[in-house]
């Protein structure tokens, strides 16, 4: 019973979400509702999410289990974080440096350990892959972008090298098209699938 | 006779040496040496097993007695028939016969004294049972048997006095047996009867019998584990198939004796060899015998210092980085002129009428925040001085505190004072959790909290001069753009986003929906120098190049050493 009750209340919501972009204007008080109860519902989750790590990080310290001492400094940022915001307000040019200046390089910092791991993969990819066609694709065109957004090639105007250059620079977004394409065409899947009952993210 | 097989390094299944994948596990069998072995396990099995398979129940003297028995019944017969049949050698062995036993029946025939107590019984019956060929035939070996059987129980009756001599004295109870009977167990290690000290007057032939019919199951035990004459007693017990009966053979391999010691005394070690400890020992002789064939070793590998390689690299890469930074010279920038989409931003920018009201949309996360300010601030720069109204909402968590450095940094660089127009922060569109219907329709306060930003504001649909969007990646950029190109058709909406995102969005400027648009630090580098102005991204720009020929370098140089370590590691097979 709560599965099957599972099942129609996603259907339901969906086929009036859906049902929502053609018959707007009859369907547009529903829909604020939904929305405002989706909102509700995704508030709840993040502050469900916040106690939770909270109460992890305070049960590792009280058991004073490995790392418990990283689990401290994140209590102490996150207290000192949200403190500072009711008090402070995020308008305040202090809190704003506070927490930019230690977001900003932490988060570009993980983005340049993603590049390196992105990096080490692609060698991975050839050393286990071996030479195949696709791998030497691939490693070509990485390394063909790479040095293609430096600016180093620079052709004259009219020229046929400015056409070729101008061939190359379209690849990524041919590329990109094909994403967008396999993105929509894989979304619109999914949405029927859930529709339909045959996957079921909210539960079993 | 020796075989070659291949060993499986998994399962250790024997494999022919020609199979390229274990037949077992389907294990990779390529750099395997093949090992001898010997021709088939059988082989290994005479060692244990003493013997043949139709004799698994009969000790081999009882069978060689049957057989010289059934030879005789078979001669009166064939005489029956007055078949002429060729007189048999005595010296000739027989085809089973075992050597021992030829050397046995031949001195007992030459030596009347050689033949021991055991010969004359066993010949006695012979010939008891010869007698009786003519009424019964003795078709039956069991018949056999169960007269030898009474005639010793007869025996037995009239040897009670001997019995307790020989019990008084373990040490005399070998005495009892023959000479010849101790070389033929010297010689062979041949069968030797029980002693047990309740049947000290049993002969070899009564243990034959009661082995016969089943009774001597367990092998006798001596008390206190001594035997008189420090002889080395080792019954080893066959267990066949369980299954087929409790079939147990006893056979009592006599040692030679130990040397005249005081405390000579001999355990008596009870062996059980069942069938599984059987295929136990021969996967032990397969394993002794394939530690050692002849195995592929493995090459040593290098001592390589990774970490040492990896600290050298890292050390090269922020040294070059660091040096391309803060060096303080500017690198020229890419000349040229700047993609269309750029270039309509620009011309865009540099056409706006003084007065204008813009809305900024900061869509990006903080990491990005670096490469967002490179492209929007010479943009914001040219924008903001000729703005009257500026108004900023925000889709991600940190939106409001990056709009707010932003702006905060391009008015001090234009040397715009902060105060010369208002900006408005409209909020936090939760565009990811709300989606684009957000947008679209607004969204109505019903809780707000002191000192937060409201999370739900109307949306401010003004005639703007002109709509900014800032965003690092393609979902957001994408619900704002299609919202807003909705909700102001009439207003130019451009994009500042990274590079990542901009081959994604490049369709909505061709489509026509997307005004102009940047992306990268290259399209910013192209601005710069399309603007004439040294300065932020010229510097940032040496940099850029060094991490990007790093990156380039790295990559080339890794699948060099790739492809020069493959062949080192095909070869790490060879013996």
């Amino acid at each position: 019973m709560k599965k099957i009750l599972g099942i129609a209340v996603a259907i339901i919501v969906g086929l009036v979400v859906l049902a929502g972009y053609f018959f707007q204007s009859q369907l547009s008080p529903i829909l604020a509702l939904v929305f405002e109860w989706g909102l509700v519902l995704i508030g709840v989750a993040g502050l469900i999410g916040i106690g939770y790590l909270l109460a992890m990080h305070m049960r590792k310290i009280v058991r004073w289990e490995k790392r418990s001492f990283f689990s401290i400094i994140v209590l102490i940022a996150f207290l000192f974080a949200m403190i500072a915001g009711i008090l402070l307000t995020p308008q305040n040019a202090l809190y704003r440096d506070l927490v930019l200046n230690v977001q900003i390089p932490v988060e570009t910092s993980l983005l340049a350990i993603l590049a390196v791991t992105l990096f080490y993969a692609s060698l991975r990819l050839i050393r286990v892959r071996g030479w195949t066609p696709m791998s030497i694709a691939f490693l070509a065109s990485a390394i063909f972008s790479l040095i293609l957004d430096l600016g180093i090639i620079q052709t004259g105007v009219g020229t046929i090298a400015s056409t070729v250059l101008a061939f190359f620079e379209r690849l990524p977004l041919v590329g990109a098209r094909g994403i967008l394409l396999g993105m929509a065409l894989g979304g619109l899947v999914v949405g029927l699938r859930v529709l339909l009952a045959i996957d079921r993210p909210y539960g079993e | 006779m020796m075989m070659l097989v291949l060993i499986c390094p998994e399962c250790n299944a024997h494999n022919p040496p020609d199979a390229e994948s274990c037949q077992d596990c389907q294990a990779s069998l390529a750099g395997v040496a093949p090992s001898e072995l010997p021709d088939s396990l059988d082989s290994e099995n005479e060692d244990f097993d003493l013997f043949e398979p139709e004799e698994k129940d009969l000790p081999d003297l009882l069978y060689f007695l049957k057989q010289d028995d059934q030879a005789e019944d078979e001669e009166s017969l064939l005489e029956e028939s007055g078949a002429s049949q060729p007189e048999e050698s005595p010296d000739q062995p027989e085809e089973h016969t075992p050597e021992w036993l030829d050397t046995v029946r031949k001195r007992a025939r030459e030596e009347e004294d050689s033949a021991g107590e055991l010969i004359r019984r066993v010949s006695a019956a012979q010939e008891t049972l010869a007698g009786d060929h003519g009424e019964s035939h003795h078709e039956d070996f069991e018949s056999w048997i169960q007269k030898l059987r009474e005639e010793a129980r007869d025996k037995a009756a009239g040897q009670d006095e001997a019995s307790e001599e020989r019990s008084s004295g373990e040490g005399e109870a070998g005495e009892s047996d023959p000479e010849w009977l101790s070389r033929v167990r010297k010689a062979h290690g041949s069968l030797e009867p029980p002693r047990e000290p309740d049947a000290a007057g049993r002969s070899l032939l009564e243990w034959l019998v009661e082995l016969e019919e089943g009774q001597e199951e367990n092998p006798p035990e001596e008390e206190d584990g001594e035997i008189a004459e420090a002889e080395v007693t080792q019954p080893i017990r066959t267990h066949g198939d369980e299954a087929a009966g409790d079939r147990t053979q006893e056979v009592r391999t006599g040692t030679t004796p130990a040397k005249e010691t005081e405390t000579a005394k001999a355990e008596l070690v009870t062996v059980g060899i069942t069938r599984d400890e059987h295929e136990q020992a021969d996967l032990l002789a397969t394993t002794i015998t394939d530690e050692r064939a002849d195995r592929p070793t493995p090459l040593e590998k290098p001592k390589t210092a990774g970490w040492l390689v990896r600290a050298i690299l890292a050390l090269l890469l922020i040294t070059g980085m660091s040096l391309a930074l803060f060096s303080g010279s500017q690198a020229r920038l890419p000349g040229g002129q700047l993609p269309p989409a750029g270039q309509a931003l620009w011309d865009w920018a540099a056409e706006l009428l003084e007065g204008a009201s813009l809305l900024l949309v900061f869509d990006y996360q903080p990491g990005y925040a670096a490469e967002l300010e490179l492209i929007a601030a010479p943009i914001l720069k040219e924008t903001l001085a000729k703005a009257s109204e500026v108004a900023f909402v925000s889709s991600s968590a940190s939106g409001t505190l990056l709009a707010e450095a932003l702006l905060t940094e391009v008015m001090e660089a234009s040397a715009v004072p902060k105060d010369s127009f208002p900006v408005e922060n409209w909020g936090y569109y939760p565009v990811g959790a709300f989606g684009a219907y957000g947008i679209a329709s607004g969204l109505n306060a019903s809780m707000q909290l002191p000192n937060l930003p409201e999370p739900t504001l109307t949306f401010p649909q003004r005639d703007y001069e002109g709509i900014l969007i800032l965003s690092d990646q393609f979902d957001g950029a994408q619900a704002w753009i299609e919202q807003l190109t909705v909700l102001s058709p009439d207003t130019p909406v451009h994009l500042l986003v990274s590079a990542q995102a901009g081959p994604m969005l490049m369709p909505y400027f061709e489509s026509g929906q997307v005004s102009g648009m940047l992306s990268g630090v290259g399209d910013a580098a192209g601005l710069e120098s399309v603007m004439d102005q040294g300065g932020v991204v010229a510097r940032r720009w040496r940099a850029y190049q060094v991490g990007t020929l790093s990156l380039v370098a790295m990559l080339v140089l890794g699948v060099m050493i790739s492809l020069i370590a493959q062949p080192q590691s095909d070869r790490r097979g060879e013996v």
